[in-house]
């Protein structure tokens, strides 16, 4: 166990976990940490896996796996802390058992995520001891000590795990594994697990005196530089190691003081006054919201006696890079900024698209079809559906397109309304959105998207695969009126399936089934064996219907002859065979069998 | 011996992140640090992808993850657009190897008409623009491989105990076992 291993921030996770002797996992996928319980689960061993539908049973099972005694993680992006939310206000009062770890994945600069909300006040709200890791090393380090800080103060602590850290890759050193420790079972305790009334009040004063025990231990952050220069940096996770490169590049190394924390709640006062003693000014350096300012300044305020700065330098938006911290430090320190090259303008962002063979190509096709001059309003979700961005009229969280249609429908009822989801996010929560719009009796089209997976996380199972659950059942069974099946392979078709739809009184529901194009079934293996997509340029009417509008990427412009110029053609290395653009074409122009093109000739 | 920040980008599906985890794999034989780090978007494929690689023979605290502007030493890129991307980010590499043909997935009408290969040979005069896929095509009888020939070619314009052919393509067979019969038959 000594020899480092390289990994990456989710590996790292999951080794310290196993090796902190984890007996359950629970998670809910989602970038950047979507792939931690792939890597526990190719570990091995008795660790339990539990593949929640939601961050709100992950959580709420989590902490039974805690409460009977187990040491117990559960794995979330950020957005998912606001549906954990509930729960985790509640944990800490009645009190870890085994150690419970949450590990969040966060997003500043929002790069696989529609938001880059900051999550850090909830370790206020929810009495959260929260760490802040700054390498991959520290992130396993951290992971591991947290099952010990969990159960010696009796709380879920969290740690957070930005995704320029869990995309970074580097050896770890791995301390040797503990074994998993046999669950004590659930143990009747009606003090702490009641909470009501002025039991609530006492449990919640309880939490707060094992939170004020843990914030005068002792934070294990770094110190570097100069002690005795009147100016103090302060840093937390990724802004540490580029803050000292910044340092280094100016050379400044000797000039200032540093201090990164990693427990930034509840804050280490103590070491926080004494490093802010004889300073004239400090810098904290952080991004998001400015968390760490907000508690230096709340607990410390009557201790310091130097300028504390930081919201002020340093935007709430996006990442905080090495530009902007070279620029702060440079001003401060009087130094010249190296010189940096010019930026390029013009380059456009790739706002993604989907896949070839994708099942949602063909859906959205269908809607826009069966829309067609009616002003439309198509409400989105989150998932595979939403790439392109802009097919959706609004792209904000799971279930926001049957949530928000439902509400236009209500006051709005003649603008024609179409919402769309996945089937992942129908079994996260859209299953209770339809059945609200079923009891308030909602006039609505919900699109159902269903590929079987989860598969903008990276694949994880659906419980739509294999046909576990009857989808159509659990509609019947919730009252929705209509619930009529389409193959988005065959948009023409599905195009009229939305238009009866829309016509139909009621809740309906257009179950959309096609499996998703990086997960071939064996029907799909076999249209990719037999198939050989053509284009015969001598029946196309260069409507551009295939390149435009369904806008396969495995069509493309190639040369043609000097009279007809570019034409279209399909690239057979892409192309997933799914047969969509067959069907759209107004012309035949595209042959799916070149035997069979051969025979018609 | 001076270390090397190193870019590199494409489009998911093009195997960017498997050549960045076979460098990594490089550096490490070689008994060089390597600070790695990935960018990517939620898209499973046809997004932007870039990967940062910080190669030092010797650890360092003050070397944070992400590459400063203005340092970058090499940039490989499987697509011209993402390397004007990293361009733009970083500023020009000191040296590059990048993909001709552009992948118009996911791009607005409007920039679908332009030549980045042309433009980012405006802004790093000295790059190497070549047709990697077509290239790989022609050589191993499948584009997908074109992640292979940029890791081969860009080798040399890594530090030396880095340059090693043979362990990179012995790397890069134990990593993506799915093309290791493109490898088996070729000479060095």
């Amino acid at each position: 166990m000594n020899a480092p291993a390289r990994g990456d921030g989710n590996q790292a996770i999951a080794w310290a976990a196993l090796d902190a002797g984890i007996g359950f996992l629970s998670h809910y996928p989602g970038s950047p940490v979507n792939r931690v319980a792939d890597a526990v689960r190719a570990a091995g061993g008795p660790c339990v896996i539990d593949d929640a539908l939601n961050e709100h049973v992950a959580t709420l099972a989590t902490a039974g796996a805690s409460f009977a005694g187990a040491r117990a993680m559960v794995v979330m992006k950020h957005v998912g802390m606001n549906i954990a939310a509930d729960p985790l206000n509640y944990i800490g009062l009645a009190g870890c058992r085994g150690g419970m770890v949450l590990a969040v994945g966060t997003d500043p600069g929002a790069r696989s995520s529609t938001g880059e909300e900051d999550v850090h006040w909830y370790a206020i709200q929810c009495g959260l001891p929260t760490y802040e890791p700054t390498s991959i090393q520290a992130l396993y380090d951290q992971i591991r000590a947290a099952f010990d800080v969990s159960e010696r103060h009796r709380v879920p602590v969290l740690v957070l795990v930005p995704g320029r850290l869990a995309y970074q890759s580097e050896p770890v050193r791995r301390a040797a594994p503990l074994p998993p420790r046999a669950p004590s079972g659930f143990a009747q305790d009606r003090d702490a697990f009641i909470n009501v009334g002025q039991r609530a009040v006492t449990n919640h004063r309880k939490l707060l005196e094992r939170l004020d025990a843990l914030a005068i231990t002792a934070d294990d952050g770094q110190r570097h530089g100069n002690p005795d220069d009147g100016l103090g940096l302060i840093t937390r996770g990724q802004t540490y190691r580029v803050t000292l490169e910044c340092l280094d590049r100016l050379g400044l190394t000797n000039r200032v003081d540093l201090l990164n924390v990693e427990r930034v709640h509840p804050l280490d006062a103590a070491s926080v006054v004494a490093f802010c003693a004889g300073k004239r000014e400090v810098v904290v350096i952080e991004d998001q919201d400015g968390f760490l300012e907000h508690v230096i300044k709340q607990r410390c305020f009557n201790d310091l006696h130097c300028r504390i700065e930081g919201k002020s330098l340093f935007p709430a938006w996006g990442e905080v890079d090495h530009a902007r911290i070279a620029a702060v430090l440079a001003e401060r320190c009087g130094v010249a900024l190296p010189a940096t090259p010019d930026p390029l303008a013009g380059v456009p962002e790739r706002l993604g698209t989907f896949c070839e063979g994708c099942p949602h190509r063909g859906s959205f096709f269908a809607i826009d079809r069966a829309t067609a001059g009616l002003d439309a309003v198509i409400g989105g979700d989150i998932g595979c559906s939403s790439l392109p961005p802009f097919r959706n009229d609004w792209l904000l969280c799971m279930n926001a397109g049957v949530g928000i249609s439902q509400g236009i429908c209500a006051v709005s009822p003649d603008q024609v309304v179409i919402s769309t989801g996945g089937e992942g996010s129908f079994f996260h929560g859209g299953i209770t959105a339809l059945q609200s719009a079923v009891e308030n009796g909602r006039e609505l089209v919900h699109v159902l998207l269903d590929n079987e997976s989860i598969a903008m996380t990276g694949h994880q199972t659906s419980p739509s695969a294999a046909g576990r659950a009857d989808i159509p059942a659990m509609l019947a069974a919730i009252g929705v009126a209509h619930v009529l099946e389409a193959d988005p392979f065959q948009p023409s078709a599905m195009t009229q399936v939305i238009q009866r739809a829309l016509a139909l009184p009621g809740v309906k529901v257009v179950w959309a089934r096609g499996r998703c194009a990086l997960e071939p079934d064996a029907a799909a293996e076999e249209r990719r064996a037999t198939r050989s997509p053509r284009i015969a340029a001598e029946r196309c009417g260069g409507c551009t219907t295939c390149h435009d509008e369904l806008a396969c990427p495995a069509i493309g412009e190639v040369p043609g002859d000097v009279v007809d110029g570019d034409v279209l053609a399909i690239d057979l290395d892409r192309c997933a065979r799914c047969g969509a653009c067959h069907d759209i074409c107004p012309n035949g122009a595209i042959d799916l069998d070149q035997e069979l093109a051969r025979a018609r000739l | 011996m001076r270390g090397c920040d190193l870019v590199v980008a494409g489009i998911g599906g093009q195997g960017v992140l498997s050549l960045f985890d076979v460098l990594c794999a490089v550096a490490d034989v070689a008994g060089w640090t390597c600070l790695g780090t990935v960018h990517k978007g939620g898209a499973q494929s046809l997004g932007s992808v870039s990967a940062e690689l910080r190669l030092r023979p010797q650890p360092s605290a003050a070397l944070a993850a992400t590459i400063p502007p203005g340092a970058l030493d090499v940039l490989v890129a499987l697509e011209p657009w993402e390397a004007l991307r990293c361009a733009a980010a970083l500023g020009p590499p000191r040296a590059a190897l990048i993909e001709r043909s552009s992948a118009s997935a996911g791009l607005a009408e409007v920039d679908r008409g332009r030549d980045p290969a042309a433009e980012f040979a405006a802004v790093c005069p000295d790059a190497d623009i070549r047709p990697l896929r077509t290239d790989a095509a022609a050589r191993f009888g499948d584009p997908r491989m074109a992640n292979y020939l940029a890791g081969e070619l860009a080798l040399p314009l890594l530090p030396a105990p880095l340059r090693d052919p043979a362990r990179f393509r012995r790397l890069f067979a134990a990593r993506v076992r799915a093309v290791v019969h493109h490898l088996e038959e070729l000479p060095l």
